[in-house]
């Protein structure tokens, strides 16, 4: 009887204590908000549409940063960073792409799939005129044709691998959009529109509708730029040149033609330390001579500008064998530096170095140079990039992760 | 200072309140070795049921009090011993004298252990392994904390070496590893209260620089700790338990007047050759040796001119530690009370650049434990511990310009310059610093009802802060206009434990049955917030962060997991020498998918002890054979199963989105089941003791790191339950007491483990966990590394090289550690060794990479040389460079290729050798017994490794692998100590 008792009290015991642990109800118990991160389903409101563009253009300035990159892999700048990789001599490896491959897809996608959760949450006429749409698509515009200008093949959402030229399509169709909505917006999107514009003269032109891309280019001001935005708010948001020429000295001027350029367009600065002393790059072979461009975290990138649409046109000019119209256009851009005017060349081979050069100098470090000395090599007026890459391959994170690309040797 | 002050008034309070010792009736007596005849201390003297207990002093001798009227039995239990009991009669007023003679028992079948066993049991009924370790294995390992002072300690139990300076997290891992993308770390519990068991990485500087509480816990407090090493004996601790559970329990004092222990330690750390030796054609290593009239592979001569004026970097760093404690108690209440303090300089010379101290770790805390016997059925055991120090960070790791190991083995292509000329001494004027607090503490309360029944509940508390900081000031090398970076880190776990145990027997005892259930909760709360300021408008000693005129949060990371469940386990007995045990463990973590549920564990084991069978051999006294299987599991992160985004900024610190995780509402944790078998032995009379373990583990439903489609727009990695591992090995381990004798014995042993972690079903994918080459796939160790293999290394001939091949698993899968012991004059003269191998692993060497690329690493002198001699023209020299070193070594940098730098880090170490000597009674007036302890600690290594050394890795919890990138070698350390006993 005794251990009877003593037996009930044990389990009396044990109840309560699980009956406590019961009531308080597992699921609850198990429940937890953590902050920081942010559920998908917060972005299904057009309350966060701002921030949501916000991250848009933030995830495109990050993509920029295989500028960067493309400087050193066509003479902008010297490569002088802990690991000298091959693609700095023109030879890729599918696994040295997957950075800036997966940065450049992130830009596109973003903007992509804002534009798509805008168009699901917004009235219909609400979207139609809203400048944030219209901003989403520009940004859709630019990463399609950072992409189109140096990767081989497009591969869109995990699908198939298509031509190049995918992207050029894309980017028209979504600069052409972006301008309607712009348009729509008022005059609070008048630099979306223009930005538009200039972006789909350029993708006309890299589609072969020069003649169209002249039409576009020419509405587009001379003194107008719309930029890729870069702040000291946060590491995120500093400028990508600054951090490797001034902070880190991973690239410099040294080894690269424009180093003997007085240019005011390629500005450098020789790196001294606190005594006066040379400072060697960080992989120790050659004086850190950094770019003068950005001297600041907080310096902004041109995405688009007029400068630009002024020596698309005069390249315009040159393939119609306008050689006088063609210095005249690069002229006009030359005057926006307060430079003198140059002579007109003598012969076309002589205006397109001048071009080239022109070109060079205007859109240095802006990450176009890769693209635009690969096309003038396959187009026969250039001789930089011979024996080297012309494009990207598809980096290897998408061949091993899409199943689409099993098998893929090439289109 | 002040800290001191407050210690000591601890101390006093606790002397307080020890209260007085005299009462009426007393049992006394003395205890010894019934082989020597010698007298032996801490054993453990108690009558149940009374709650009266006290430990033996070095005398021997032991005392209980106000013990009451009538017949009792005396317990007299020790560690190594088999118990004794006698009973006494007491009347009133009187003083009873029991003496007892123990007798050892190597095996300690009848010792209780706790972890993994519900309720605790007698090691004759657990059918898992389980390692005891006492307090007096790893105080005699003259290391400053605990972490440093496991490694080698029990078979399975690998520490991996971080940053070599004083409360620098190490990497434990039991039984290799089970788990591709989860930490492998152990969960830890101090006196019943879990606390923080991962390594956290809050250095803003180098990833090496982690916070371990670990190195609050001072060997000296150490009662004993144990060690289970896999799901077959973890299962009852569920999701957070496949990577082993370490218990450790502190000294609780004991019935008796106070008595107290004293140890003070001085000496010093130093360093000797490091990097690759003489003979691979380097002369001064990497450097750490010699800073003038060092010359590059292409002859070009440099000194630095921050060098120290004897041209060596390197100086004795001081070491000084000390540890007061006080144990004792009266009838229902015991306290154990102790303090610490230590202060160990770095061994480097900053001399020349004005830093007395380039690095060094001060810090010191209390611990205390009381136990009060409320009622004769219900005890309260409180612990708690303070801890708090400072660190100062020697600048190491691959901290660019700032890590002066970095810029000073690359030589004129460093990065830190004056007068252009190298200055790299400029590094130690960098201020990082790690300001720690941790406190814990945890209340348990027992209460046995009847014979039957018995129940415990345990709360507890633990919390880490950490203030890591770098600074650099106005002026510096590498931000003129100076820097504050601050990182502000606490984690509080809280944990409730609740255990209720029926225990009956059948059959006149034939058949006994243990019947345990139970509840425990975990919550685990982590916050790390980053700040920075920088461009200081004028110089300034100590800046705050609104210092600077620019001020950024860089980083704000919060997070919250909770895991709850239940568990229920039956044992059942025959004849004390068969055990069946059964148990689950039903859990639910709030880190699994909203369309995960609870998860159950399952357990079951055996022990039979052959050895009292009547036909069992006598010369093979004791002898247990078990097998037990049993789950256990790793949760997946916070946010695994969530699809989010990132808050940022961007626009120019506009508010903004970008996508962060996949998520996986599916997800679950990966469960490992593991099969062990294996046996303990005591041979001999106790002269051999053997433990022998062969396991298997299996996880299931691995938590898999997949890189989601790129062109989709998320990047991060999103964990999935895709996969299947496996882990198989066996442990050795055998002790012998070669000599016995009271002049002179010698006990020697040693322990063989090996685990071979191996992926068997990724689904055909190719895991990367890094872009240094470290893998897992299907049918290698995880994680490995793949890299390039030269094919004719040693051929004069240009490199045959086959890519993308296995070079080794990451993490070494072999440790041996070899000890011996020998004594003389009664064993109060002692000196000992503990050696271990390390084999098997491998690590991306690139601090000697980079040192190469840069003219500076002596073994690629003659083929630099050659090469360009070759490039000139001339190439008599380069026919005779191997193909190996042809393209290791190449000055070309696109040939340059880090998949070609991937070594094997096979390692012998002598980790300690110590000699003791038991100072004559009285010597020392006052004491009851004096030591003096001479040690040295990693005085000798023999490696092929041509990098700094295999133990100098950065090996982060977060790291997949072990990276060599300029992290500091393990210091070689020598101390001298005197340890009383008053």
């Amino acid at each position: 009887m005794k251990t009877y008792m003593k037996m009930k009290r044990a389990t009396l015991s044990v109840g309560v204590v699980a009956a406590l642990v019961a009531s308080t109800g597992c699921g609850d118990l198990l429940t937890v908000q953590n902050p920081g991160l942010i559920e998908d389903a917060t972005l299904e409101s057009p309350t966060v549409f701002a921030a949501l563009v916000a991250g848009v253009s933030g995830d495109f300035s990050q993509a920029m940063a295989v500028a960067r990159s493309i400087s050193e892999m066509s003479f902008e700048q010297q490569t002088a960073g802990p690991t000298v990789e091959t693609w700095s001599i023109g030879v890729f490896e599918p696994a040295q792409i997957n950075p800036w491959w997966t940065a450049m897809h992130k830009a596109r996608w973003v903007a992509e799939n804002g534009v798509e959760r805008m168009k699901s949450n917004l009235p219909a006429a609400d979207f139609a005129k809203s400048a944030l749409v219209a901003r989403a698509k520009l940004f859709a515009g630019f990463s399609n044709r950072f992409l189109g200008e140096n990767v081989c093949y497009a591969v869109i959402d995990g699908g198939k691998a298509q031509a190049r030229t995918e992207h050029f399509k894309r980017a028209e169709q979504e600069f052409t959009e972006a301008m309607a909505t712009a348009q729509a917006a008022g005059a609070s999107a008048a630099n979306i529109y223009t930005a538009a514009l200039a972006g789909r003269a350029e993708v006309k032109a890299w589609q072969g509708n020069w003649a169209g891309a002249v039409v576009d280019a020419a509405l587009v001001p001379a003194g107008f730029k719309y930029q890729a935005l870069f702040s000291s708010n946060t590491a995120r948001e500093e400028n990508f040149y600054w951090f490797y020429t001034w902070r880190q000295w991973y690239a410099t001027l040294a080894n690269t033609p424009w180093l003997s350029t007085t240019d005011p367009r390629v500005v450098f600065v020789v790196q001294k330390d606190a005594k006066g002393g040379q400072i060697v790059t960080r992989d120790g072979r050659w004086p850190a001579i950094a770019q003068g461009k950005y001297q600041s975290t907080n310096d902004d990138v041109d995405i688009v500008s007029g400068r630009g649409m002024l020596l698309l046109r005069a390249e315009a000019a040159l393939r119609n064998k306008d050689i006088g119209g063609a210095t005249t256009l690069m002229n006009a851009n030359r005057a926006v530096y307060n430079m003198a005017p140059l002579e007109t060349p003598a012969t076309e081979a002589d205006a397109w170095k001048t071009l080239i050069y022109e070109r060079g100098a205007t859109l240095w470090l802006e990450g176009r140079r890769f693209f635009d000395l690969s096309r003038w090599y396959t187009q026969g007026v250039d001789t930089q990039m011979k024996g080297r890459a012309l494009c990207m391959p598809i980096a290897k994170v998408e061949m091993d992760t899409n199943p689409n690309l099993k098998g893929f040797t090439g289109l | 200072m002040r800290t001191k002050h407050r210690l000591g008034g601890v101390l006093i309070a606790a002397l307080l309140l020890a209260p007085p010792s005299l009462s009426a009736q007393q049992v006394t007596g003395r205890i010894v070795d019934q082989s020597t005849g010698q007298p032996i201390a801490s054993v453990q003297v108690s009558i149940p049921g009374t709650g009266l207990g006290a430990l033996t002093q070095q005398s021997g001798r032991y005392l209980l009090l106000t013990v009451p009227v009538g017949s009792h039995t005396v317990n007299a239990q020790r560690i190594g011993y088999k118990t004794v009991t006698a009973q006494v009669t007491v009347t009133a007023g009187a003083t009873v004298v029991q003496d007892f003679t123990l007798t050892e028992e190597a095996l300690g079948l009848d010792e209780i252990v706790v972890t993994g066993v519900a309720g605790g049991g007698r090691q004759r009924e657990v059918g898992a392994a389980v390692s005891r370790l006492g307090g007096s294995d790893l105080s005699s390992m003259a290391r400053g904390d605990l972490g440093a002072a496991l490694g080698g300690r029990a078979a399975g139990l690998t520490m991996s070496v971080g940053s070599p300076q004083p409360g620098a997290a190490g990497r434990i891992t039991l039984r290799g590893s089970n788990s591709i993308s989860v930490s492998d770390h152990p969960l830890i519990y101090v006196d019943g209260v879990r606390i923080f068991s991962g390594a956290a990485n809050t250095s803003p500087t180098s990833a090496s620089q982690q916070y371990d509480p670990l190195s609050n816990i001072r060997p000296q407090d150490i009662e004993r700790v144990e060690v289970v090493r896999g799901p077959a004996a973890t299962t009852l601790y569920g999701t957070e338990a496949s990577g082993g559970v370490i218990q450790i329990f502190t000294k609780r004092g004991a019935t008796g007047a106070p008595q107290w222990s004293a140890e003070m330690t001085g000496g010093a750390h130093t360093m000797g050759h490091v990097g690759p030796s003489a003979s691979t054609g380097n002369i001064d290593g990497l450097g750490y040796n010699q800073c003038i009239d060092r010359v590059t592979s292409k002859g070009v001569v440099f000194s630095d001119v921050t060098c120290p004026a004897d041209g060596d970097w390197m100086k004795l760093g001081k070491v000084q530690r000390y540890n007061l404690g006080v144990t004792g108690g009266t009838a229902g209440f015991t306290y154990a009370v102790s303090t610490n303090y230590r202060y160990e300089d770095s061994p480097f010379d900053g001399s020349m650049v004005d830093v007395d101290q380039v690095g060094y770790a001060s810090d010191g805390g209390v611990r205390a434990n009381f136990t009060v016997q409320i009622l004769p059925s219900l005890s309260a055991q409180w612990t708690t511990s303070v801890n708090g120090g400072t660190i100062r960070w020697v600048p190491e790791g691959a901290t660019g310009t700032t890590s002066w190991s970095m810029s000073m083995t690359r030589g004129p292509q460093g990065a830190i310059f004056l007068d252009g000329k190298p200055a790299t001494g400029l590094a130690f004027k960098q201020q990082s610093f790690d300001k720690r607090k941790q406190a814990t503490t945890g209340l348990t309360l027992q209460h046995k009802l009847g014979e039957h029944f018995d129940q415990r509940v345990a709360v507890g508390y633990d919390v880490n802060q950490n203030t890591a900081s770098s600074y650099s000031p106005v002026g510096h090398w590498n931000t003129p206009l100076g820097d504050y970076v601050e990182v502000e880190w606490s984690h509080w776990t809280a944990s409730f434990d609740y255990g209720a145990n029926y225990k009956m027997s059948f059959r006149g005892g034939d058949i006994t049955s243990a019947t345990s259930g139970g509840f425990q909760a975990a919550q685990d709360v982590d916050k790390r917030v980053q700040f920075k300021s920088q461009d200081f408008p004028a110089p300034v000693e100590v800046p705050t962060l609104t210092y600077g005129a620019v001020r950024n949060i860089v980083n704000d990371d919060r997070r919250r997991v909770i895991n709850a469940g239940y568990y229920v386990q039956q044992m059942i007995g025959y004849k004390d020498r068969l055990f069946v045990t059964a148990g689950m463990r039903m859990d639910g973590n709030s880190t699994f998918g909203d369309s995960y549920g609870m998860q159950v564990y399952p357990k079951l084991s055996a022990s039979y002890i052959l050895s009292d069978m009547d036909f069992w051999p006598e010369w093979a006294e004791s002898f247990k054979l078990r097998a037990a299987v049993g789950e256990a599991g790793k949760a997946p992160g916070a946010f695994d199963a969530v699809r989010s985004w990132a808050p940022i900024a961007a626009d120019e610190g506009k508010p903004a989105f970008t996508p962060s995780t996949v998520g996986d509402p599916n997800l679950g944790p990966e469960r490992t089941r593991e099969y062990e078998v294996g046996f303990d032995a005591a041979l001999f009379q106790g002269r051999v003791t053997t433990e022998v373990n062969v396991f298997r583990q299996r996880t299931l439903d691995a938590l898999v790191p997949v890189t989601p489609i790129p062109s989709l727009g998320f990047s991060a990695a999103q964990l999935s339950n895709i996969g299947t591992l496996e882990n198989n090995g066996f442990e050795v381990t055998v002790d012998a007491g070669v000599i016995r004798g009271a002049w002179f014995n010698w006990d020697v042993g040693g322990s063989y483990s090996v685990s071979k972690p191996k992926a068997v079903d990724l689904g055909g994918r190719v895991i990367s966990l890094n872009a240094e080459g470290v893998q897992v796939r299907e049918g290698y160790p995880v994680p490995s590394y793949f890299g390039w293999k030269v094919t004719n290394p040693d051929e004069f001939a240009a490199p045959i090289i086959e890519k993308d091949v296995f070079i080794g698993a990451a993490w070494a899968d072999r440790t041996i550690n070899l000890r011996s012991n020998v004594g003389l004059l009664n064993s109060s003269l002692r000196l000992g060794a503990v050696g271990e191998f390390q084999l098997g692993g491998t690590v991306i060497n690139q601090t000697s990479r980079l040192t190469a690329q840069r003219d500076m690493f002596g073994p690629c002198y003659a083929a630099q040389q050659a090469q360009r001699k070759n490039q000139a023209g001339d190439g008599s020299a380069w026919a005779t460079i191997p193909a190996l070193l042809r393209i290791k070594c190449t000055v070309v940098p696109t040939e340059q290729r880090l998949e070609l730098w991937m070594e094997n880090i096979d390692f012998f170490k002598l980790r300690t050798v110590t000699l003791s000597y038991d100072l004559p009674d009285g010597l020392i007036p006052g004491t009851q017994a004096a030591t003096l302890n001479f040690a040295g600690v990693n005085l000798f290594k023999r490696t092929d490794y041509w990098g700094t050394d295999p133990e100098a890795l950065n090996n982060a919890s977060t790291l997949p692998a072990g990276r060599d990138y300029n992290q500091l070698p393990p210091y070689t350390t020598y101390t001298a100590s005197l340890s009383i006993r008053f």
